[in-house]
């Protein structure tokens, strides 16, 4: 041990130390980036295309920004190459070997091979699947339901799992090891002293039972019948014993009467309700292009709603000369009216099923209303008259959207507009190219103090 | 060394105790009785969650700030990490990380293997003595992390992270294969940054400032070459050239110098597996062997079987020496350097001690030698090519019998082209040494020149090698991302056939990469 290189040689133990973080930085980092990318890719599909023909079945693809630093490579198609291997056992000089299921797995063009799949040509993408959930995520990401607020705790069919308590039945998973354990030791306690007690009892016993056959061989009778009575009962404790003694070290450490499960309750959890009417003008002057539109941004807010707020009620109106409340979705969407335009209709009939069926006191109200902008002049009156006895004042928010153009001098665009002061709550888009949708939905729907590009 | 009277370890549980103990005793059979120069080893006990997150960087002592790292993280987290045993890096103290999870054996088997071998090779390896600055790297990677965040707060996260990619996708590219880089230390490194910075200062000129206008313009009838003759380290001459021509700023130069360094610390590591692997195993067995019972007897019986285990796992290799299960089907092993490198050994040890009339015939300098001589020369002189090219015998490739064979896409069948018989023996062993060689899989490329006339346009020349081409989705996601980062001007990648003729042409401009068919 003279080498003086030795003692500067240590050991050093790690383990406590706070390395750990330090990758944390890096994977948050990925995770962010895997997420831009997406985030990325579906906003530039959306302004890319229509958003029609996301409502089919099946996965969404998209195409993201390369997670990898690329490589420069050789192409092992354009030329011979010579590779050596190890474990030949029958082959020789000039032999063939044809190439399907020639070799096991390590064998040629394997350079790359699994990342060709996942690629696109050019400057670096890979095409990503999404389910429409993961989609839907995406493109509602930010977004919220303006206003909303606690009003009725009283709605309780929604359920939360709690821990109540512990149970001897359960999953293993769910097992708590620390109250088994107790439980199990006071057994072992209980069982493990009650055999002592017995084993002392017997022992006593045996003692007596062996006083008795020396007092008897004392006397020189050992053949007695109380000698051979004493000998039969001391064999009978001793056999006893031993058994007992047995027993000591063979009582289970568990049983199934120690074990505890942590138990869980569902318990209802207070939730807010909200009842969202949609108002579509499908009048004569309404184009099928128009139409479309409307129905879009519908079923897009559709989409949303039923994505973030499960307890969403939905009523659908339409209306041109007179109004329907429509029963399914589907009738929604596939229907069309002819003739001319009341709004009042619509509101009236939107009166009559908020009160009967969603009162202001429990609900949150939420009203879209979409039209070209054209409504009866002689309607107006009636209209502003609704309009601020009833559904403004009940109303979170009054989303109105102007479909097909951007004029401001449309009947519904000055009145709106002057209705504006008073309340807030209510909003006006205009909405003309289906590209527009999602940016008119980002501002309608944005978060309070979110930026939205 | 003195007889052990009892082994110094029973069952395999292990205490740092123990590990201290065998280090000492392993390091002493290395230097006294092979001879060999090592640096102190520092052995750290970490658990396998902190093995995970040092097998990232691999031997890198420090880790730098970047999503890619995260990325691998995730992708070794999936995989899992069974089965690495411990992770060395070159540095001064050798620094060896052991997972907790390990047994006894294991402990000191990664001992040996590390601590004495690839300790060995780390300081003695020609490469390693040339490439690498074992006392300062530690240094320069605070320097450099420190310098990157500085960075990612001035210009921005995403940025700093882009142009770290684009750093990482040229690492093949950026080491001197001539000229030897001097070591610098922490406050060596921070002068020179402050001197650039200086210097960036007093030579700035507001006309020549503007990206968009080149310093040269105006001397278009001047013939400049740039570079002289083409250069084979594309990162440092963008490191050199760009700030000068204004096609990136100081600091960006400064991250491709960080990257820079970085790939010449894992360049020495990519050529010397072979070796690197066989020394570690040669210690390893070199160790135990001393140690067992019937030399030192430190350690126990049943310790010996479970260094066996170990070993057998770390250097065994399909095929070798194995003939029995043919089911129909050639089997395609890949080579185990640890097996590879340890039967390399183990051979000239025995052609040193035994040698046969064909080692006689073929190898006249080793025998009689010294073992350790050879070892030590071997170490410290060879890379992996020229260790194959050199010590291969002709009874290792009767061993192994290696088969050499050809692909050619235009055939729909393998040809044997030689196997392990007198005939073969040449060919196959050149193919193997070849097969090792650096730059063997890697494309050649070389900056050819910069167009100073007409904004800087930046020419990379491919030379074709055996006839084969680059991969085309490669090229161009390889140039878009350098180009985008690191010459944001005109580029181009042209693929240069045998006879000098461009038989491929890639344009990146202005973001868009396109394949043109050349004239």
């Amino acid at each position: 041990m003279d080498n003086p290189l030795v003692c500067h040689s240590h050991v050093v133990d790690q383990r406590g130390s706070l390395w750990e973080e330090k990758m944390m930085v890096n994977r948050e980092r990925f995770r962010k980036r895997y997420d831009d990318a997406i985030k990325r890719a579906v906003k530039e599909q959306l302004s890319g295309k229509g958003i029609t023909d996301i409502t089919g079945d099946g996965d969404i693809v998209v195409e993201i920004d390369l997670m990898s630093v690329p490589r420069l490579r050789h192409d092992p198609s354009s030329a011979p190459s010579e590779k050596v291997f190890p474990g030949n056992i029958i082959l020789h000089k000039g032999d063939k070997i044809p190439k399907q299921g020639g070799g096991s797995g390590s064998g040629k063009g394997k350079s790359g091979h699994g990342q060709e799949a996942g690629q696109g040509g050019g400057g670096g993408r890979m095409r990503l699947p999404l389910t429409k959930e993961e989609w839907i995520g995406y493109v509602f990401q930010d977004l919220e339901l303006p206003n909303l607020v606690l009003k009725m705790l009283t709605s309780s069919d929604e359920l939360r799992l709690e821990q109540r308590g512990f149970s001897s039945v359960g999953p293993a998973h769910l097992l708590d090891l620390k109250r088994t354990i107790l439980r199990s030791d006071g057994r072992l306690q209980v069982i493990e002293q009650q055999i002592e007690d017995d084993l002392d009892e017997e022992r006593k016993k045996m003692k007596q039972q062996e006083a008795v056959i020396a007092e008897e061989e004392a006397k020189k009778q050992s053949g007695s019948p109380r000698w051979r009575q004493a000998q039969m009962q001391k064999g009978y404790h001793l056999e006893r014993i031993r058994e007992l003694e047995n027993e000591l070290g063979v009582v289970p450490q568990f049983e199934k009467m120690d074990l505890r499960y942590r138990h869980h309750e569902m318990i209802p959890v207070p939730v807010t309700e909200a009842v969202v009417f949609f108002h579509l003008d499908v009048s004569g002057s309404m184009s099928e292009k128009d139409k479309l539109l409307a129905l879009t941004l519908f079923r897009f807010e559709y989409l949303f709603l039923t994505k973030l707020y499960r307890r969403v009620h939905l009523v659908l109106i339409h209306y041109h000369g007179e109004a329907y409340e429509c029963q399914s979705v589907e009738e929604f969407f596939g229907t069309s009216g002819t003739g001319g335009t009341e709004y009042s209709c619509a509101l009236e009939l939107h009166q009559k099923i908020q009160e009967e069926r969603f009162p202001a006191s429990q609900y949150n109200i939420y009203v879209t209303h979409a039209s070209d902008g054209d409504n009866f002049t002689e309607d107006r009156e009636k209209t502003i008259k609704f309009m601020n006895e009833v559904v403004l004042p009940r109303t979170q928010y009054y989303v109105y959207v102007q479909i097909g153009n951007e004029r401001k001098d449309t009947e519904f665009w000055r009145t709106f507009s002057k209705l504006q002061k008073p309340y807030p709550q209510l909003t006006i888009a205009a909405l003309t190219e289906p590209r527009e949708i999602i940016p008119v939905f980002r501002k309608l729907f944005k978060k309070k103090g979110v930026k939205v590009k | 060394m003195k007889k052990f009277e009892r082994p110094i370890y029973e069952g395999e549980e292990w205490t740092p105790a123990l590990l201290q103990r065998f280090l000492e005793i392993s390091e002493e059979i290395a230097v006294e009785k092979c001879g060999l120069d090592l640096y102190p080893n520092e052995v750290k006990i970490v658990t396998s969650k902190q093995m995970e997150d040092a097998m990232v960087t691999g031997a890198l002592p420090l880790q730098l700030y970047h999503w890619f790292y995260g990325m691998q993280s995730y992708q070794i987290e999936a995989t899992g990490s069974r089965g690495y045993l411990e992770i060395v890096q070159n540095t001064n103290p050798c620094q060896l990380y052991c997972a907790e999870n390990n047994t006894a054996t294991e402990m000191l088997v990664v001992i040996a293997h590390a601590g004495c071998g690839h300790n060995a090779v780390y300081k003695n390896n020609f490469l390693f003595r040339q490439f690498t600055n074992p006392k300062g790297i530690v240094d320069y990677l605070i320097f450099a992390r420190d310098f990157l965040r500085k960075c990612e707060e001035k210009y921005g996260e995403e940025r700093v992270s882009d142009l770290m990619t684009a750093c990482m996708a040229l690492g093949p590219y950026s080491v001197d294969l001539i000229r030897k880089p001097k070591p610098r230390s922490y406050d060596d490194e921070l002068a020179r940054l402050q001197k650039r910075v200086e210097q960036f200062e007093r030579s700035f000129n507001p006309v020549f400032h503007d990206r968009s206008s080149s310093p040269l313009r105006g001397q278009n009838e001047i013939e400049i070459r740039i570079p002289e003759s083409p250069d084979e380290n594309i990162l440092k001459f963008i490191e050199k050239q760009g700030p000068r021509l204004r096609v990136i700023e100081e600091w960006e130069a400064e991250v491709t110098r960080i990257f820079r360094k970085i790939n010449e610390y894992f360049y020495p590591h990519t050529r010397t597996k072979v070796v690197h692997e066989g020394a570690a195993c040669t210690l390893q067995r070199t160790v135990f062997n001393c140690l067992s019972p019937l030399e030192l007897g430190a350690v126990s019986n049943s310790a010996m079987n479970n260094f066996f285990d170990v070993h057998a796992r770390v250097t065994g290799q399909p095929g070798y020496r194995w003939r029995d299960k043919f089911e129909g089907k050639i089997p395609l092993w890949g080579i185990n350097h640890y097996s590879l490198g340890f039967q390399l050994f183990q051979d000239i040890e025995r052609i040193c001690r035994e040698p046969t009339d064909e080692d006689r015939a073929w190898f006249p300098d080793l025998i009689g030698a010294n073992f350790w001589e050879v070892f030590r020369h071997i170490i410290a002189e060879h890379d992996d090519e020229s260790f194959i090219q050199t010590y291969f015998s002709p009874k290792l490739i009767r061993d192994y019998a290696f088969f050499a064979l050809e692909d050619d896409p235009e055939h729909d069948y393998f040809e044997v082209t030689d196997i392990h018989n007198e005939e073969g023996y040449r060919h196959v062993r050149d193919r193997l040494a070849h097969q090792y060689a650096y730059h063997a899989a890697l494309p050649n490329l070389e900056v050819a020149s910069v167009d100073i006339g007409s904004g800087c346009a930046l020419t990379l020349r491919h030379t074709q090698h055996d006839r084969v081409h680059l991969d085309g989705n490669s090229v161009g996601e390889f140039l878009f991302i350098v180009h985008r980062n690191l010459w944001p001007r005109t580029m181009r990648i042209e693929s240069v056939d045998a006879e000098g003729k461009v038989t491929d042409l890639w344009i990146a401009n202005e973001g868009k990469v396109t394949n043109v068919v050349p004239r």
